[in-house]
């Protein structure tokens, strides 16, 4: 057990969560290691999201376990959310703000000294790839600069768990490519952990270490992208998702 | 290494950066009541020359004598009035003829004034605009005729009553007003200015500060909710208890702002239509000439104001997170706060038509102390008077507000219906979409 908290990023166990009458989430469980990237995949209302919020200290849950290095988020609560980054799904910018007004503003909020806010945004002007556009307010930026901006703003910071909701969800492939590549050397430079969700088989085979299938609120398969089409004898991910629920999926599509 | 800004000052910058910018702040709050005092201002001093032409400028009066000859107080009358008898002529040919006041008279008026019965007339009047100065025209011309009437009598009783003087019969009691108020004797004018003080200003004061907070401060939560930038805000190693802190400063200091530009738009106004009176009166008259209008407080009923205000403005703007942090976007922020507003404003409404709320029932008064506007009210009105218990008590019911309704800001904030909407209103959206 000491040996494998050393190693481990994130611990998730039995996790429950309900809103008013629906339960949301059914006993998830399941661990990240240092420097792994981690896919969460399922379909719509599976309780990926849900599961993000929680870890990020945004819900709390109903009864379960979760440790960011070593750390009880509850608890902790500030000093959990100092190592951890999230981008949300569908999150969006301060209109009014330039865009490097908000890295700036994340940087300050999490930079202990104003040298180490300058090497934050200096960061995060690169990842972001805006070049001059930084100095103009956000609100003139196309979804693609937005969600660069705000995965940049999620990165600079450095956490040593970045989790993100659908990283690359209504970007052209273009920008998606930028993206993928901005999380895979993010991993590669900072030996991080990075926790993401998405809908992309394709992405998720081409960033991921390690893959868990979620649906209707339970973890249903772990493993590496290899392991799983193995598990369930399909030649890529979407077969092994489509196995691994069964008949159910059919339901879903009906 | 250099020390770093405070967190706090950090998301009170980003506050008041994001605030300001945006269009309802900024023209609804900070430019709007001093670029409409200003154009309201303009347009009442032009109009006030208007004014003054059309007070200046005596009625075209006509008699219509209806049913015979007219006899020597009709006559009387006519030379009173500089008015020019007729008679077998309709009221519309005399407007025609350009006429805009005509008497309607006839021998029954005649017989009732010599007997020493009350006598109706009927006075039509042809405005030639619908505006105050205009349309109090008439009264003056009913007073007038009035006045002469009495005069006549007057005349006629003096022939056979030598001893009786005149101005006795013309106007056989004088009364001269004075109002006694806390010990003191005070003149109408002096009262007016009291009374303008209490049922108006005060009630604008509240009204343009608190109504203003409040819609700011649901904004704040609107626009974040609007751009989704709250999730990633509530990511942020920074407290909630910090979130709300910076939102509340944020506010203040543009509700503050808000507060001067009306202040100071509502100044400006004054003294323009102050400026146009005065002008169109020299006009006239050939004299200088004030508006003569001024609103003063005793030094200590600004300064219990003051905290009054202050501890208001805290309540509004705590109370317009709580509205604000149930919407879903901006408009829906507005609305909510400008329903709520519109709400806690009904005291002050009453203020307007002259109700004394310290003369209201205890059962009332129990009720109204859950309406931060009302205490204000209260605490205002009894600061004047003197009631110190009331206005202490009044500062005891806010702080009391401000605590219970930062509670629940607070643990609205910390708690996940701010994201998930609460359930009680999601649960009633999801009716109200299943019945459409």
């Amino acid at each position: 057990m000491h040996e494998s908290l050393t190693n481990t990023a994130l611990i998730v166990e039995d996790l429950w969560k309900s809103y008013d009458q629906v339960i949301a989430l059914r006993g998830v469980s399941f661990e990240i290691r240092k420097g792994e990237i981690f896919g969460l995949i399922g379909p719509n209302g599976a309780g990926k999201t849900t599961t993000l919020r929680i870890i990020a200290g945004i819900l709390h849950p109903d009864k379960g376990v979760i440790r960011i290095y070593g750390k009880d988020p509850m608890r902790d609560e500030v000093e959990v959310k100092r190592i951890i980054s999230y981008l949300p799904e569908d999150a969006g910018v301060y209109r009014f703000l330039k865009g490097i007004e908000f890295l700036r503003f994340l940087a300050e909020i999490y930079a202990e000294t104003t040298e180490e806010a300058e090497r934050m945004i200096e960061y995060g002007s690169r990842i972001s790839g805006l070049g001059e556009r930084l100095w103009d307010p956000m609100k003139s930026y196309s979804k693609g600069m937005k969600r660069r901006l705000l995965l940049a703003s999620t990165l600079m910071t450095k956490p040593k768990l970045a989790i993100l909701d659908e990283p690359t969800s209504g970007l052209d492939v273009y920008h998606s490519v930028l993206m993928r590549k901005a999380i895979k050397n993010y991993v590669k430079e900072t030996g991080a952990s990075v926790l993401l969700s998405s809908h992309n088989m394709l992405e998720v085979e081409y960033l991921c270490d390690r893959v868990a299938f979620i649906d209707k609120g339970q973890i249903i398969a772990v493993g590496t992208p290899e392991e799983l089409k193995q598990q369930f004898d399909a030649s890529n991910l979407e077969e092994a998702f489509i196995n691994a629920v069964g008949g159910e999926v059919e339901e879903h599509v009906a | 290494m250099s020390r770093k800004k405070s967190k706090l000052r950090i998301l009170i910058v980003k506050e008041l950066k994001e605030l300001s910018k945006e269009r309802i702040v900024l023209f609804g709050l900070l430019l709007g009541p001093l670029i409409m005092y200003a154009v309201m201002g303009g347009l009442a001093g032009a109009a006030a020359g208007k004014v003054v032409e059309q007070a200046a400028k005596p009625p075209k009066v006509a008699i219509l004598f209806e049913g015979g000859e007219p006899g020597n107080i009709t006559k009387a009358l006519a030379q009173a009035l500089n008015a020019t008898i007729y008679t077998g002529i309709s009221v519309e040919d005399l407007l025609n003829m350009g006429y805009n006041s005509i008497l309607l008279l006839n021998n029954s008026f005649e017989e009732n004034i010599t007997k020493g019965i009350p006598a109706s007339i009927t006075l039509i009047y042809k405005p030639e605009s619908i505006g105050f100065v205009e349309l109090s025209k008439p009264q003056g011309i009913a007073g007038a005729v009035s006045s002469i009437v009495l005069q006549v009598v007057a005349d006629y009783l003096k022939q056979y009553m030598p001893d009786i003087s005149a101005g006795f019969l013309s106007s056989p009691v004088r009364t001269n007003i004075e109002y006694y108020y806390k010990g003191e004797l005070l003149s109408a004018d002096q009262l007016q200015g009291l009374v303008m003080g209490v049922s108006l200003a005060i009630p604008l004061a509240v009204l343009m500060t608190a109504v203003s907070a409040t819609q700011v401060a649901a904004i704040s939560f609107g626009l974040e909710k609007e751009a989704k930038t709250l999730e990633k805000l509530f990511t942020l190693p920074v407290s909630r208890r910090s979130l709300l802190v910076s939102k509340l400063a944020a506010v203040t200091v543009l509700a503050i702002g808000g507060v001067f530009s009306y202040m100071a738009g509502l100044y400006i106004y004054l003294k323009m239509v102050e400026r146009g009176f005065a002008a169109a009166a020299a006009e006239q008259t050939g004299e200088e000439a004030t508006l003569g209008f001024t609103i003063t407080l005793p030094t200590s009923a600004i300064i219990v104001l003051g905290i009054g205000l202050a501890l208001t403005l805290y309540v509004s703007i705590v109370i317009g997170f709580i509205v604000g942090s149930q919407a879903s976007d901006v408009r829906g922020s507005q609305l909510a706060a400008s329903y709520i507003s519109f709400a806690l404003a009904i005291p002050l409404f009453m203020m307007f038509f002259g109700v004394d709320l310290a003369q209201l029932s205890t059962g009332v008064k129990i009720l109204l102390a859950l309406d931060p506007y009302a205490v204000l009210s209260m605490i205002a009105t009894s600061s004047i008077t003197g009631d110190h218990q009331m206005v202490l008590s009044g500062f005891g019911i806010l702080v009391a507000q401000g605590t219970f309704w930062t509670l629940i800001a607070t643990r609205l904030l910390s708690s996940e219906a701010l994201i998930t909407g609460h359930p009680l209103i999601m649960r009633l959206k999801k009716r109200m979409t299943r019945s459409r």
